[in-house]
């Protein structure tokens, strides 16, 4: 998509030689037209866009893909935009393979083409060699790996860390007094239960049980596949249910031994972004994407717009057109990046991991959102969600 | 004060036309109604039915003519001020959150929220004249004192836009904070004064060129840049001194126009947004969006006088003359 300027704008452009004064009476003290070039990859054979799992509507999972909510982040933006006289245009490639991904960031990098949405699965970004002069935006990977162990300064990530995820749940559970967790857990989910086991440390919150559950129903297996025997036993105040597949945790409400709660990925959830979602203009915000994308928006639509969003914004508050100049104005403290979740976000530079709030949810409302009153940070309340400084990032 | 109060209520019971001001009206948008409250002591002393989600009110220059925008309900709704009846709605409208009447009267201008346009109607017949697209999100709309020019902040796209309303169209574009949200005229309309609701501060832009020339950033005790949400802004008869409202920080500040310098706070309530001057008192009053209560501060003492319930979520403020 190619953002142009209107007729007038444009034949002033081409005639700025013959009226060079009256071109800077009437438009802007910016006689000249500047251009920014952005990148937008995904992958064709996504499984997390196959339809039979989008159409599952899992409650952090995609619900398709995300591409019309970072152009409707550009349509938004055309106000400034001419008035700035910034050309933006967004390429959008979908690769069949992994192994094309380090070419066409070369191929990019050489048409100045320097921010560029990644909406690939984590093991895409694990070890990219990114061309220098150059910074990925991730909207859908949640792995803590990126942010922590495998940190790559290059890369922004715009969607959730599954660590802030759990903080948040965290922090509502604290409020509740529920402090006796059952986790439940397929044998994929590891790196879920990780996060959530470094989370239930910093919160003061007690595993009274850990369990592995199996998809199936085999009667032989029913000590794994069946919710009721899985939540039997010692008593707890909550079942969290970590499953990244979406298919188990989904069945957990209501079939546990006992009468409680369920969290994680299925009952409560915390999610960056609810089509129910409604105030600090949320409400406009679900409506103009529900429009672009027919279908309601989730987080990684959220993610793909806010992404947009906070590049234009750097580039409009940049000093200069350079890369250089906008990179460093995107990544600065300075810089006010409106999600539409009553906090200003930002960029943290220990990880590339954009500061924002939670919305712990159940599928049809926002019951609550993180940070919570009380839980307070000494810098910015934000950064009680998610790994601090000293939990080691790209540094 | 006890005297002001006394004169005042003594005025109210002994005959009505003499005392002028002596009533206040908020709109609450969580109730679909008005409030009419006594304008010393807030005493509620009646309620008027509207149309869905009550948020601007602006007055007719002759004060005749209370218009309350309903954005829910789609219409304005009109009220007369002598009756305190609603006489007649302006509807169908596109969810009118904000406008602004011409100076003659005849005409008003409307933000449409959610059409990303501002829109000219005919103020007695509701009868559209003229649709302006803006940026999306178009909030506050301002019109200068001959009425030649609108301004309308549009928070998604953090510009003002400048409309000629002759021509009706868009002039100039001016980014200022983030988030902008209302507007006031300073400097014998040669300066533009803009709440930044995120990015916390008020952008003044000097409308000979176009351009943001300061932001006045606010510090209030005990509260982080984060926690403020600046959006109700007035200014003095004079023009010497503003009020901003803080929002989630709670307080509303006062401003030193010429110095462009914050001169003080004071804790209000909560979310402090709406703000509205006495024409003749030293009163401000402010609605507090959580605390869903209506607080009159004195001016020349600098103090919390009184506050009272005013409904759900109470939103504008205006005196009734």
């Amino acid at each position: 998509m190619r953002l142009l300027l209107p007729g007038f704008l444009h034949s002033a452009r081409v005639a700025k030689q013959v009226f060079p004064a009256l071109l800077l009476s009437l438009i802007s003290p910016l006689a000249l037209a500047a251009e920014l070039a952005l990148g937008y990859v995904d992958w064709a054979q996504d499984p997390r866009y196959r339809q039979s799992h989008t159409e599952q509507r899992y409650p952090q999972a995609p619900w398709g893909r995300p591409r019309a909510a970072a152009h409707m982040a550009l349509d938004e933006a055309r106000f400034s935009l001419q008035a700035l006289q910034l050309e933006v245009h967004i390429e959008h490639r979908q690769l069949d393979q992994p192994k094309d991904f380090g070419a066409l960031l070369a191929q990019w990098q050489q048409e100045d083409r320097r921010f560029v949405l990644t909406d690939v699965p984590g093991e895409w970004l694990q070890g990219l060699a990114i061309p220098s002069g150059m910074t990925l935006l991730n909207i859908s990977a949640e792995d803590q790996d990126l942010r922590q162990g495998q940190c790559q300064p290059q890369v922004l990530h715009v969607i959730p860390s599954q660590r802030q995820r759990s903080d948040a749940l965290a922090q509502h559970l604290l409020s509740r007094r529920w402090r006796r967790i059952l986790v439940l857990h397929g044998a994929q989910d590891t790196a879920l239960v990780e996060q959530w086991q470094a989370t239930a440390q910093r919160y003061g919150l007690k595993t009274v049980g850990r369990r592995i559950f199996e998809y199936g129903n085999d009667p032989r297996r029913r000590e794994h596949n069946n919710v009721e025997l899985l939540t039997s036993g010692k008593d707890h105040d909550l079942v969290m249910v970590w499953d990244q597949g979406g298919e188990f945790a989904r069945r957990t409400p209501y079939s546990t031994q006992h009468p409680r709660p369920v969290a994680g990925s299925a009952g409560l959830t915390a999610r960056a972004w609810h089509p129910r979602w409604e105030r600090y203009g949320a409400q406009q915000l679900n409506r103009r994407l529900r429009q672009a994308l027919q279908r309601p928006a989730t987080d990684v639509d959220w993610a793909a717009w806010m992404a947009i969003k906070a590049v234009l914004e750097a580039a409009q508050r940049s000093p200069d057109n350079t890369f250089a100049a906008r990179d460093q104005r995107l990544r600065s403290t300075e810089i006010y990046l409106d999600g539409f979740k009553g906090f200003r976000l930002g960029f943290r530079p220990w990880s590339g991991q954009l500061r924002q709030p939670l919305l712990l949810a159940t599928s049809d409302w926002v019951i609550n959102l993180a940070p919570l009153d009380g839980f307070a940070h000494p810098q910015n309340n934000l950064d009680t969600l998610g790994t601090a400084e000293n939990e080691g990032g790209c540094a | 004060m006890h005297r002001l109060a006394l004169t005042s209520l003594v005025c109210c019971l002994v005959s009505l036309p003499v005392c002028s001001a002596d009533r206040i009206i908020v709109s609450s948008e969580g109730d679909d109604a008005l409030q009419v409250m006594q304008a010393d002591s807030l005493a509620t002393l009646s309620r008027i039915r509207v149309s869905e989600r009550p948020r601007d009110m602006q007055l007719s220059a002759d004060g005749q003519w209370l218009y309350v925008a309903c954005g829910e309900g789609d219409s304005i709704d009109v009220i007369e001020v002598a009756t305190l009846q609603r006489q007649r709605r302006l509807h169908p409208l596109d969810d009118p959150e904000m406008f602004a009447l011409t100076p003659d009267g005849s005409q008003l201008w409307v933000s449409n929220e959610d059409a990303a346009q501002v829109s000219l109607l005919d103020a007695r017949t509701g009868e559209l004249l003229a649709e302006v697209a803006t940026g999306p999100e178009p909030e506050g709309i301002l019109l200068n004192s001959d009425g030649s020019r609108a301004y309308v902040t549009s928070e998604v796209a953090n510009m003002v836009h400048v409309v000629d309303t002759a021509a009706r169209e868009i002039v100039a574009n001016i980014l200022v904070g983030n988030r902008p949200r209302r507007m006031a005229l300073a400097a014998d309309d040669s300066e533009l004064w803009v709440t930044n609701e995120l990015s916390g501060d008020v952008s003044v832009v000097d409308l000979r060129t176009a351009r943001e020339v300061q932001r006045i950033r606010f510090r209030p005790q005990g509260f982080r840049p984060e926690d403020l949400g600046p959006v109700g802004l007035v200014l003095s008869a004079d023009k010497q001194t503003a009020y901003v409202a803080l929002g989630r920080s709670n307080h509303i500040a006062r401003i030193d126009v010429a110095r462009r310098d914050v001169r003080d706070y004071l804790l209000t309530g909560q979310r402090a947004w709406g703000l509205a001057l006495h024409p003749t008192q030293p009163w401000l009053y402010v609605s507090n969006g959580l605390s869903d209560d209506v607080a009159r501060v004195d001016l020349q003492r600098w103090k919390l006088a009184t506050a009272a319930g005013a409904g759900r979520t109470p939103h504008s403020i205006v005196v009734l003359p």
